[in-house]
């Protein structure tokens, strides 16, 4: 049974994530490669950038950027939403991917409205960073309208690679149109609510159309190897990886750059009993590096692990006391799921 | 109290451990004066056969191990230990102990045609016997690293053979026990629970002595 | 008959264990950590060998004679019987009797062989071809495989060239590790097993194990004797008695283990 929205499982028991992965051992890429290839043809500029490639200095956005410069010859503007809370590593791998050469915007929505935001998203649904998610994908379209480019290319479609709505996954790019309706779930209308419009800027799209705009996932056109995209990073734009693991998981190379994302896994754990162990396990038995047996060792070890050390900095910023805090994360638990103990939620499930 | 003898470049602190796993008392003797005061004494192993000997006359535990053997008492050698209990060996010029009448050599010579030295775990082959010794060889894997070995001993001492290994054409003396003289071409230290299980045997032999 | 064997092999940096990922290493956790999440008391009964190497990289670093090193192994090693291989900064004879007095088996050298190979031959000499074993971390470079030493930090030699030179030394045993397939489980690198043919010792392959499967694999090569891995996430927990009872079920030569 799937405790979350657009993860699906089949008969055999596999979600779709898995299924996608099985599809695409015996895929035939070329017609994708050919596809991308027309659409970077079609884009291309004689002068200026060619396309918007979102990044944030991790391992992702890094082989995107890296692989259309040096493999496709393009001029990509790459461009970053500076995340709250930011790490350290986070800092010094935008440093580290500054100094590979690309050009890249750094976008500083307003303070305040993104506390408001990301304060707001915690609260009321249960998502730490929802001012910033949101941010990553409607700032980028005023960039792109600013500077009159009209090729967006993300990193992987997580909606197909990690488990979601199908709806995608045989269309090389999407509208604007989309992305409202399914990453930002049709709710910018009630994110911007009670915002003056020099507030909301960055998360409104504005006003006239973006038809023009296309919007791609380089994940469709190449297979997503995200243990790749980290080797290739290292090598390539400087990435440097934590001295020890991240919190809830073993891997120390994945999503370290804010001290929100712990809190952001650690809340998915509550509401729909997988953690950033599961997510980690699932991609490593999807490249054929784990079995699930073993997989099964490292979710029980780490999945449920509250990021305790970043408390006080999550108090800080969202500016509550920490009775209040706990009692966000009492409101989300899945109580189907977890039965508190102590401070804390235990689960009542086991893993097999 | 079991005695530990330290000859400067043998392994001992495995050893150590595995008394202690025992609930045995065992100490490193560095001085021949020191052994009379020991129920059993173990001779371990690493390293090179006249490097040993050399080390063993210099200090005196030539002689003193050989007393003390002589004198009924227990003692266990293991691996170069097995070796340097013999008359000779083919690694090195100087005569070992004599404490075994046999002759250690190289496995190449012997007819080896694998790769030398033979490491890893193996299994013995036990001859047929009533040694307690012998009988607490259950007939798993031991872990063995070598390039000699023992493959014979002189008639009529044959039977002091109490078990035999196998590997790419040749046949080694794995275990051996002449009265209160017992050793092991393996290491019992490094082979888990059926190692334990053979060390607390040797104990037992020395107990009965 | 000789069987196959299972290393495990731990990265020891000033009281932390790592993992190596590309020969990046992460911190994972202290002695006690490993003694609890590989439950040592038992570990003995899956695989066949420890091997430990002192990975700090610092030019004045605790080399393998320091204390916390000591304190470390102290911990491991108390109710493991199984052999051990140290290494890691050994610079002299007297680094090397200590890990023997630490209670290392063997003792193991990657750099010296280019750096310092009359050390090298001195252990072979002194301590016996069987206590020496000659590590070398190979990287594919433009198509061929080529020797990195100090910890893959500096160019070593052709592979080929690499091998001879350890041949020469006399050591009793060669690991050959991939910094490519270093701590990613895509398995081991066949190719570069080939390549490794004309070894005339036990030859343990390392670098890449992820899955149970990927053992067999290379254990069922006659030239190979023993596959390595310091995969501490990979194997964590029962992995390692998932990967015996793998071997096992495959039908090659594995140690025999009594009934608890």
């Amino acid at each position: 049974m799937s405790t979350r929205n657009r993860i699906e499982f089949d008969d055999k028991g596999r979600c779709n994530a898995c299924v996608w992965s099985e599809e695409k051992k015996t895929l035939d890429w070329t017609p994708r490669l050919k596809a991308l290839e027309a659409l970077l043809a079609k884009h291309r500029k004689k002068d200026g950038f060619d396309l918007i490639i979102p990044v944030s200095g991790g391992k992702d956005g890094s082989y995107v950027a890296h692989t259309c410069r040096s493999r496709f010859g393009l001029n990509p503007l790459c461009v970053t939403v500076n995340p709250p809370l930011r790490s350290h590593i986070g800092y010094d791998n935008l440093e580290n991917f500054k100094k590979a050469g690309f050009s890249l915007i750094e976008v500083n929505p307003p303070y305040e409205t993104m506390r408001l935001l990301n304060k707001r998203g915690f609260v009321e649904q249960g998502r730490p960073l929802y001012g910033w998610t949101t941010s990553i994908f409607t700032s980028v379209i005023r960039i792109a309208k600013a500077f009159d480019i009209t090729l967006i290319m993300y990193g992987e479609d997580g909606e197909i690679e990690y488990g979601g709505s199908t709806e995608s996954k045989d269309r090389p790019t999407f509208s604007s149109e989309f992305a409202k309706r399914v990453f930002l779930e049709g709710r910018t209308a009630e994110t911007i609510r009670s915002l003056s419009p020099t507030e909301h800027y960055f998360w409104d799209f504005g006003a006239g159309e973006e038809t023009n705009i296309e919007m791609a996932h380089w994940s469709y056109f190449e297979d997503w190897d995200s243990y790749r995209n980290y080797v290739v990073s290292k090598v390539h734009c400087g990435l440097i990886d934590r001295e020890d693991r991240n919190t809830g998981t073993y891997t120390n190379f994945s999503q370290n750059d804010n001290l929100l994302y712990d809190l952001h896994t650690y809340m998915m754990y509550l509401k729909f009993g997988f953690g950033r162990a599961t997510q980690d396990v699932g991609i490593d038995i999807r490249r054929d590096a784990l079995t699930r047996e073993q997989g099964v060792e490292l979710v029980r070890l780490y999945d449920n692990h509250f990021p305790e050390k970043y408390l006080p900095a999550y108090v800080e910023y969202y500016q509550m006391r920490e009775e209040q805090f706990y009692a966000v994360l009492d409101q989300h638990a899945n109580k189907a799921l977890f039965e508190k103990v102590g401070k804390f939620w235990q689960p009542t499930f086991d893993i097999h | 109290m079991i005695g530990i003898i330290d000859y400067k470049i043998g392994n001992f602190g495995s050893l150590l451990n595995a008394f202690a796993y025992l609930s045995v008392s065992a100490a490193v003797i560095d001085t021949p004066e020191d052994l009379g005061g020991h129920d059993a004494i173990v001779l371990p192993g690493v390293g090179a056969f006249d490097a040993a000997m050399t080390t063993l006359r210099q200090s005196g535990f030539a002689d003193a191990i050989k007393d003390f053997a002589e004198g009924g008492k227990p003692v266990l050698g293991i691996c170069l230990g097995l070796q340097v209990l013999c008359n000779a060996s083919e690694e090195g010029s100087l005569p070992g102990l004599g404490l075994v009448d046999g002759r250690v050599e190289s496995l190449k010579k012997l007819g080896c045609t694998g790769k030398t030295p033979h490491v890893g775990f193996n299994s013995v082959e036990a001859t047929e016997g009533d040694s307690a010794f012998l009988k607490s060889l259950v007939g798993t894997d031991y872990y063995f690293i070598h390039s000699f070995a023992l493959h014979n001993v002189a008639a009529p001492a044959a039977d002091i053979a109490l078990a035999y290994t196998e590997y790419e054409g040749v046949r080694i003396i794995s275990a051996l026990q002449r009265d209160n003289v017992f050793a092991t071409q393996f290491h019992p230290e490094k082979s888990g629970e059926a190692g334990l299980a053979l060390l607390k045997s040797f104990l037992l032999c020395s107990k009965s002595d | 008959m000789l069987k196959k064997r299972l290393i495990f092999i731990l990265y020891f940096d000033s009281g932390a264990f790592l993992l190596s990922r590309n020969f990046r290493l992460q911190r994972v956790g202290d002695a006690r950590w490993l003694v609890e999440k590989f439950r040592f008391k038992n570990i003995g009964r899956f695989i066949d060998e420890i091997v430990l190497l002192d990975v700090s990289r610092k030019p004045d670093a605790v080399r393998c004679g320091g204390e916390s090193f000591a304190e470390a192994l102290g911990v491991l090693m108390r109710e493991t019987f199984v052999p051990l291989t140290l290494g890691g900064g050994i610079r002299c004879l007297a680094d090397a009797r200590r890990c023997f007095e630490l209670g290392a088996d063997k003792i193991i050298f990657n750099s010296p062989i280019h750096t310092d190979p009359d050390l090298v031959h001195d252990c072979v000499s002194r301590f016996g071809a069987q206590a020496v074993v000659g590590e070398i971390d190979v990287k594919l470079d433009g198509g061929n495989y080529m020797s990195r030493i100090a910890n893959g930090a500096q160019p070593g030699l052709p592979l080929r060239e690499h091998l001879e030179r350890m041949s020469a030394l006399g050591v009793g045993e060669v690991m050959v590790n991939s910094i490519d397939r270093d701590g990613t489980g895509t398995g081991f690198d066949e190719a570069l097993i080939d390549a490794c043919r004309a070894i005339n010792v036990p030859l343990i392959v390392a670098g890449g194990a992820g899955k149970p499967v990927h053992f067999s694999g290379v254990l069922a090569r006659p030239n190979v004797e023993a596959a390595a891995t310091g995969n501490l996430f990979a194997f964590i927990g029962k992995g390692f008695e998932l990967v015996r009872q793998h071997l096992t079920d495959s039908g090659l030569p594995v140690r025999s283990m009594p009934a608890l």
